[in-house]
């Protein structure tokens, strides 16, 4: 799995050096239909993928140790104007062995050439051992614009796991990169 | 647990530390035929669609070339009828270069009429050379009058906008006062309002 991230993140970064095409005047008479926009910032109702990889930190009530743990996860998302956005996303943590199923929200402001986010997210925590449980995560984060089809990011999440008995709480902290197509 | 809280809020607030005042800088040079339409106000795309047509337009057209001979055009008023301010002799300038450049009309200098008199004054005055000085009585008589309009329609409502413009052009026969070409240009832009001004 994480071989296969790693694949996906290098042949996003090197298709993402590759320019959508643009609408020119110098055309056929009406081939400028349907063309228009922004061409040099960034649009609107854009898919994008993003592959993480970082760390877990683990803090469970009534115990003294944090445990860590390495991470790596992929979010499909969907970013309907620059500041907002949804995704759903798989996370992997190899020392727990658990896996995260995410669906949240995304909020972005963007100050070129970085695009400051906050997050809301809602998952189950499903760990080899154990049961699945449900929990919340909001985070935080920084995205740097390399061009307009890539951006390379650092995240934080606070995961709040909600079992019967008591609340787990987990940090997470990873570096990715985002693809737009 | 704290440290990864307080390494991300160190590197966002290095990030908003550097990011400085907000100017204009580091530019890039880009195409200035690319299809950029960042407002909603008349831009040069516009023009150069406008202008790509009427030199098509005029260039294929038969009643110019009929005689053979490769007429003459004086150009005139090129009226701005829509609501924003549109800087018409870029337009008719674009015009004038392409149509030059074609080959198949010639420009007469109406606008610098008054220079070229106090020119032909200053020559005749005898201080330039007999041989060499230019004087009035040979100029060539325009055929031709090209004289164009732009109009505009705006259509809102809610988040939405339309923006439509209407460019018309006219070359008339300056001895019969007959148009002999007239063609329009239709652009219609949709445009959508954003919902929050980030």
């Amino acid at each position: 799995m994480k071989r296969i991230l790693l694949a996906l993140t290098f042949a996003l970064l090197v298709s993402g050096i590759a320019l959508a095409q643009t609408g020119r005047t110098d055309g056929t008479e009406e081939s400028e239909f349907g063309k228009g926009g922004y061409p040099f910032a960034g649009q609107d109702n854009r898919f994008y993928l993003n592959t993480s990889f970082g760390s877990g930190f683990f803090k469970t009530p009534g115990l003294t140790d944090t445990q860590t743990g390495f991470l790596y996860g992929i979010d499909l998302g969907f970013e309907m104007d620059q500041w907002l956005g949804v995704q759903a996303g798989y996370t992997y943590l190899s020392d727990r062995d658990l896996s995260i199923f995410s669906l949240g929200s995304r909020f972005a402001y963007t100050y070129e050439p970085f695009v400051y986010h906050v997050s809301l997210s809602a998952g189950l925590y499903d760990p080899k051992i154990g049961s699945t449980n449900f929990g919340l995560a909001p985070g935080a984060g920084v995205d740097i614009i390399v061009n307009d089809r890539v951006r390379l990011g650092l995240d934080y999440k606070h995961d709040f796991i909600f079992t019967d008995n008591i609340t787990t709480d987990m940090d997470r902290v990873y570096a990715g990169l985002k693809f737009f197509f | 647990m704290k440290k990864p809280i307080i390494l991300t809020a160190l590197l966002l607030s290095l990030t908003i530390g550097c990011a400085g005042p907000r100017a204009f800088t580091k530019g890039t040079y880009e195409d200035p035929e690319t299809i950029a339409l960042l407002d909603d106000q008349f831009n040069e795309n516009d023009m150069q669609l406008i202008a790509k047509k009427m030199i098509n337009s005029i260039i294929e057209s038969p009643h110019l070339t009929a005689n053979g001979k490769v007429p003459a055009v004086m150009l005139g008023n090129m009226r701005n009828r829509t609501t924003e301010h549109i800087d018409m002799v870029m337009l008719s300038d674009k015009l004038k270069t392409a149509l030059i450049q074609s080959g198949k009309l010639r420009f007469v200098d109406a606008t610098n009429r008054r220079d070229i008199a106090e020119e032909y004054e200053y020559q005749q005055s005898g201080y330039v050379d007999s041989t060499q000085a230019k004087g009035p009585g040979k100029q060539t008589g325009s055929d031709y009058l090209l004289t164009g309009t732009l109009s505009s329609n705006i259509q809102e409502v809610g988040k939405d906008k339309l923006v439509y413009y209407k460019a018309t052009f006219q070359l008339t026969n300056l001895e019969t006062s007959e148009i002999v070409w007239t063609d329009e240009k239709e652009i219609r832009k949709a445009y959508k309002k954003r919902s929050i001004g980030l």
